[in-house]
């Protein structure tokens, strides 16, 4: 995955519907706008996605500005000393770090996903019941 | 134990209703997600076929929050088993007597809608899916929508903010395609969004509504736009002269944050925090975790929630009684494992349901007693 440099179209999206833009940080090139290649629905298919804290390197923006232009998921919740929690991925964390930003990375977030997806349940533990209920 | 798939959620509801007909109502709601599935909520009232005051609760709102819907699946179930049987719902540190329970399921109706979108759940527990998926399952090409910035409050968001709050990132939502905080192309126009306002129109009675969300550790009551304020009933959200004005919050230092505040009856923040506080001690008291209880804009500035929507109806129209409205986020932060913070182990999550059905067991009891403090000459 690249990102392109080029002018956004109107609507904002490019490839036929497949991608959505993500407005220029990059210093020096304001006219343009980064495009990655993420679906309109926001999702990074087959891009590893990472726990960041992102620190702002210009003083007029807020970490939360320069990270959500980058098109990073700002994770308000998360409270950082300085900066914010985000997930973003490694062409996210690139283009942050163009745009003057600090990227702390942290956990990938494929790290320990097999196990929480194995906490959830398979088939319908209230099958059994529904059926008995049904014959009742 | 394992969390409940989305199959697991829906069947948990008609187990309910199949196996106390005599008390419960399984809800089918009107609308249909855009993976086509029907949401289903139960209805507990010891007489049916009178409305009482409502209790609404509503879980599973965004999807990476596995841990909504298998609370209100366990309140539902431990209500309903202790109604039948007569008994009390025996926590640990928590206890509903019998009478109380009975006080509750005879003296309100307790709607559950604990899985507000299945389509979003799924994808997020879907191995091919993915785990840290917020808003509902919208196709392309719009996308997905975050249901809890849909509802018609504020939802024209740049109209209503100062653009110096929105640019700076402080208020929760987008307005662009693919943000995990995109407001959708207009107020309402979810399938989960419709569902639960229909929820609270079918039951005008509704007086307290609760939507459960992870995390924090914290108990929520309105607003969530700006600071609220209880002198100044002029600097309200129906008044456009103070329009692009709000969002500039006192705790992101603004020098011009008290320029505006959202007005709270004072009456209303007095029973908003009292309803609340009785709701953290019994959460404190199964697990000792305390909740903190705060203004929805205290965490950040948000448009379009719920808890906003649902509070502004009186104001809108007087005639509509108030309603005591919560967003619960459940569970701690994990500093270095956000997935974990959304979902945690389900060890951790067992204690979590236990605690906060204890606060939603509060709430009903503090509900009563607010109605029975209204009837007061």
């Amino acid at each position: 995955v690249v990102f392109l440099l080029g002018r956004a179209p109107s609507a904002g999206r490019v490839l036929a519907g497949a991608a959505s833009s993500v407005p220029a940080v990059v210093p020096g090139i304001p006219p343009t706008t980064l495009v990655a290649l993420v679906s309109a629905s926001g999702e990074h298919r087959g891009m590893a996605r990472y726990h960041v804290t992102v620190v702002s390197g210009d003083p007029s923006r807020t970490a939360a500005e320069v990270a959500t232009d980058a098109g990073a998921e700002v994770i308000r919740k998360m409270g950082v000393a300085d900066g914010v929690a985000a997930l973003a991925t490694d062409e996210q964390i690139d283009a942050l770090t163009a745009a003057g930003a600090t990227v702390h990375r942290h956990a990938d977030l494929a790290e320990g996903r097999a196990e929480r997806l194995a906490e959830v349940g398979e088939g319908d533990r209230y099958a059994e019941v529904l059926r008995r209920l049904a014959g009742r | 134990m394992p969390y409940l798939n989305v199959v697991e959620v829906e069947s948990a509801l008609q187990v309910v209703a199949a196996t106390h007909p005599g008390f419960t109502e399984l809800v089918t709601l009107p609308h249909r997600t855009w993976e086509n599935r029907v949401c289903r909520a139960v209805r507990v009232a010891a007489d049916l076929a009178t409305a009482r005051p409502t209790v609404v609760l509503v879980a599973g709102v965004h999807a990476r929050e596995w841990g909504g819907p298998d609370i209100l699946v366990s309140f539902l179930e431990r209500l309903t088993a202790a109604a039948a049987a007569g008994a009390e719902i025996s926590l640990a540190g928590y206890r509903v007597s019998a009478a109380d329970v009975d006080r509750i399921v005879g003296g309100m109706d307790v709607v559950v809608f604990p899985q507000v979108n299945p389509d979003g759940r799924a994808y997020s527990m879907r191995p091919d899916g993915n785990e840290l998926w917020r808003t509902n399952r919208r196709p392309s090409p719009v996308g997905g929508v975050d249901v809890n910035r849909n509802y018609d409050w504020l939802w024209d968001f740049r109209r209503h903010f100062d653009p110096r709050a929105l640019a700076r990132g402080e208020v929760s939502v987008s307005d662009t395609p693919g943000q995990d905080t995109y407001h959708g192309p207009e107020a309402f126009s979810e399938p989960e969004t419709r569902n639960v306002a229909w929820l609270v129109a079918r039951y005008p009675t509704t007086r307290f509504l609760a939507d459960v969300h992870s995390f924090s550790e914290l108990i929520l009551y309105p607003w969530g736009d700006d600071d609220n304020q209880s002198t100044e009933p002029e600097q309200n959200f129906r008044n456009p002269a103070f329009d692009r004005r709000r969002g500039l919050l006192t705790q992101n230092g603004h020098p011009q944050a008290g320029r505006y505040g959202e007005y709270l009856d004072p009456a209303h923040r007095r029973h908003l925090i009292e309803i609340g506080e009785r709701m953290r001690d019994a959460v404190e008291s199964v697990n000792g975790r305390r909740y903190t209880v705060q203004q929805g804009a205290q965490l950040y500035g948000t448009s379009g929630t719920s808890d906003d929507w649902t509070f502004a109806r009186h104001i809108l129209d007087p005639a509509r009684q108030v309603v005591y409205p919560y967003t619960i986020e459940f569970g701690r932060e994990r500093t270095d494992d956000v997935a974990a913070s959304f979902h945690p182990p389900y060890a951790e999550m067992e204690r979590i349901i236990d605690e906060v059905t204890a606060g939603l067991l509060e709430m009903c009891l503090a509900g009563l007693d607010r109605l029975a403090a209204e009837q007061l000459p």
